[in-house]
């Protein structure tokens, strides 16, 4: 079934600072969307705003998955509705093992789980996934390096099956091979079910996950939307020419003068 | 029973009522019953005057007045095949030889430098009790456990347990407090650790919410001995205990671990020292405990090390969890050091739910109550680690159920 999640006009703010200052984006089932932007646009808090992290309050706009009011729901609503985020910093949580915590997280979506069909999907999962079976007694990102955490995070994707996931630069610091991997992870998952935003900073990651849309974010606001070719574009030119394209330079020293 | 698992070394297996049917005479309680209520007489009920009671305030619990005879319980003891074990009443029935050459002297010396008032009112008044004799070069593998399990009305439950390792012996014993109502519970605890013996003693403390709970426990340990302690704590109104390990011996070993978690309103007081008596001895504690509701923890751990124990290395550690803005935990460790030759320090920290784990945990589709449930249990898994399974899994359900009760 197709479905959409689309947000609209959305501005939010973690204390008094304005961060979103009015993103539209739309993904329907079966796109792969890649959000690009230079530190500090906004990227992880509108990652994690769709989520519903308390952190940020949301000033404006609105959030929906097909008809359901997004903002209205608490974070594990979300989760259960089949909103999935992959980290940009998986936290450690020491005395929760792997293997259990994913259990209860299935367990929320699928009434009446059937343990050792679980236990069996696990393992192929992390065979298709390249980890060691040992992750699965380990704590919870506790001691993992940190492409083991963003493997976590595609295996736990692959398992609770999300209709959206976001992405939250799970391609920094992997090696070539395991960023082979992550991508194999997405595609995998890619389909007319599934929908991804995925954030970015670079080709590489792209060239393995061809993405459908791309999207630019300078100050909290998506400036200019496009295909593959303005990855190509932002990698031989640099933000600057999209500063430049949008005028963006000029308007950043006005802030500047009239603060 | 199962006896599988046994090593013994030694031909009389393990205990000490082998000598059970010679003339019976029990006259070693009456002994310790009168001097122990002698003093009793001169010692009066705490108040939050006196320093180790400050936080404690149990003036409104009129201890006297719970009877201790109203008593009544099936407690039992799981011990291997070859180990027979004897409750105090069949001790204090029959007396044996070996119970009256080992225990008593011990309980002897504790009724004579008793100087708190739960300890010689449980040493007049106690009413069950267990004695274990760990033979030497004896080594236990499968678990010891005793289960008081006391039922009553107004009344007062007052168990000893005594617990005496041999030489290069090797056990692991629990002990399981439980009891009903509203009732005033106090245990006494006297371990003794011969040479290079290895011991692990495990209280699991989970009465009633609406009974009082009062521990006095001392340990001993010989040269290059080996204790394990743990304790947790989960049941009663109000808990206080006190654990006093005395390394004695040289190059002896204490490790004491305790968790305690307090909700609704329930007031813990825990109190250890590590008693440091002679030369390279090493002892750590490591103590954690969660509150939420109006719930109140307070742990209080002493390092007293004598001026001859050269050499000692001790530290101390305590954790603390608050979940909500009404519950509160005081850490109160104190150092008293004799002399230059030692390495002792302490560490202690509180805090709340990281809520960063919270995001993580029910962005995966848990429930809040289900997260905090997982990172309350998690807590206190670097602990458990420590524990046998079976012991572990036990506290892990009373602790998921005491958060669903919050
Ligand atoms: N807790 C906070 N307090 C104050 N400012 C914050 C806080 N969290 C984020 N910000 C600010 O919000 C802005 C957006 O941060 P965000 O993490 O969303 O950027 P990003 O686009 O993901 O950057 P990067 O590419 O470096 O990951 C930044 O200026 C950041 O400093
Ligand atoms: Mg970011």
């Amino acid at each position: 079934m197709a479905h959409a999640l689309t947000i609209h006009n959305l501005k939010a703010q973690i204390q008094d600072k304005p961060i979103l200052n009015g993103i539209n984006l739309e993904i329907n089932s079966g796109e792969i969307h890649a959000l690009m932007g230079p530190n500090g646009s906004g990227k992880s808090t509108l990652a994690n705003v769709l989520m519903g992290s308390p952190e940020y309050t949301v000033t404006g706009g609105q959030i929906t998955l097909d008809v359901q009011n997004l903002l209205e729901m608490q974070i594990h609503e979300r989760a259960q509705a089949g909103i999935f985020l992959a980290f940009q910093y998986p936290v450690e949580i020491p005395g929760v093992t792997v293997g259990k915590f994913l259990k209860r997280a299935l367990e929320t979506k699928i009434s009446g789980m059937n343990v050792s069909d679980y236990l069996k999907d696990l393992r192929t999962t992390m065979d298709f996934l390249e980890m060691d079976q040992d992750f699965i007694n380990r704590y919870v990102n506790d001691g993992f390096s940190g492409g083991e955490k963003k493997r976590m995070e595609i295996l736990q994707m692959l398992m609770l099956k999300p209709r959206f996931a976001i992405l939250d630069e799970t391609d920094s610091g992997l090696d070539i091979d395991a960023l082979k991997i992550v991508a194999r992870g997405v595609n995998r998952a890619r389909g007319s079910g599934f929908g991804a935003l995925i954030i970015t900073h670079y080709q590489r990651l792209l060239d393995h996950i061809r993405p459908d849309f791309v999207h630019i974010m300078y100050n909290g606001k998506i400036i200019t939307s496009g295909g593959e070719e303005l990855v190509r574009q932002l990698e031989e030119k640099g933000y600057d020419w999209i500063k430049k394209e949008y005028n963006l330079i000029e308007e950043e020293a006005h802030e500047y003068s009239t603060n | 029973m199962d006896d599988k698992g046994i090593v013994n070394t030694n031909k009389k297996s393990v205990l000490f009522d082998y000598q059970l049917n010679k003339t019976p005479k029990s006259s070693w309680s009456a002994d310790i019953r009168k001097a122990a209520f002698q003093s009793y007489t001169q010692l009066s009920w705490p108040t939050p005057t006196d320093e180790q009671w400050r936080r404690t305030d149990i003036t409104q619990v009129d201890i006297p007045g719970y009877n201790p005879f109203a008593i009544d319980g099936a407690h039992e003891i799981d011990v291997p095949d070859s180990v027979h074990a004897l409750s105090l009443d069949n001790i204090m029935m029959r007396d044996t030889a070996l119970f009256q050459s080992t225990a008593v002297p011990l309980i002897r010396k504790r009724v004579e430098t008793a100087t708190d008032i739960f300890e010689v009112y449980n040493l007049s008044f106690f009413n069950a009790g267990y004695f274990i004799y760990i033979p030497e070069n004896a080594t236990i593998q499968n678990e010891i456990t005793i289960r008081y399990n006391f039922l009553g009305t107004h009344a007062l439950a007052s168990p000893h347990t005594i617990i005496i390792a041999g030489k290069n012996s090797s056990t692991d014993i629990t002990i399981e407090h439980s009891i009903n109502n509203n009732n005033v519970y106090i245990h006494g605890l006297t371990v003794f650790l011969h040479e290079n013996a290895q011991c692990r003693v495990n209280i699991v403390q989970n009465i009633s919410k609406a009974s009082y709970f009062f521990s006095t426990g001392k340990v001993s340990l010989s040269s290059n001995a080996v204790l394990e302690y743990f304790e947790a704590h989960t049941g009663g109104s109000i808990a206080k205990t006190m654990l006093d390990a005395a390394l004695d011996g040289s190059g002896s070993d204490a490790w004491l671990r305790g968790i305690y978690f307090g909700t609704g309103s329930q007031h813990f007081d825990l109190g250890t020292i590590q008693h440091h008596n002679a030369n390279n001895a090493h002892s750590r504690s490591y103590y954690k405990g969660a509150a939420s509701g109006t719930a109140r923890t307070v742990y209080q751990g002493l390092i007293e090390v004598a001026e001859h124990a050269k050499k000692t290395d001790a530290y101390l550690t305590n954790k603390n969890l608050i979940l909500g803005n009404t519950a509160r935990s005081d850490s109160i460790p104190s150092l008293k050091i004799r002399n230059n030759d030692v390495r002792c320090s302490h560490g202690s920290t509180t805090g709340k739910l990281n809520k960063n784990q919270l995001f993580y945990l029910m962005s995966r589709g848990l429930s809040e109550k289900e997260s905090e449930q997982i990172l309350v249990q998690a807590f206190f898994e670097d602990v458990f680690s420590h524990v046998s399974g079976g012991t572990a899994d036990k506290l892990r359900k009373i602790i998921r159920e005491k958060i669903s009760d919050v």
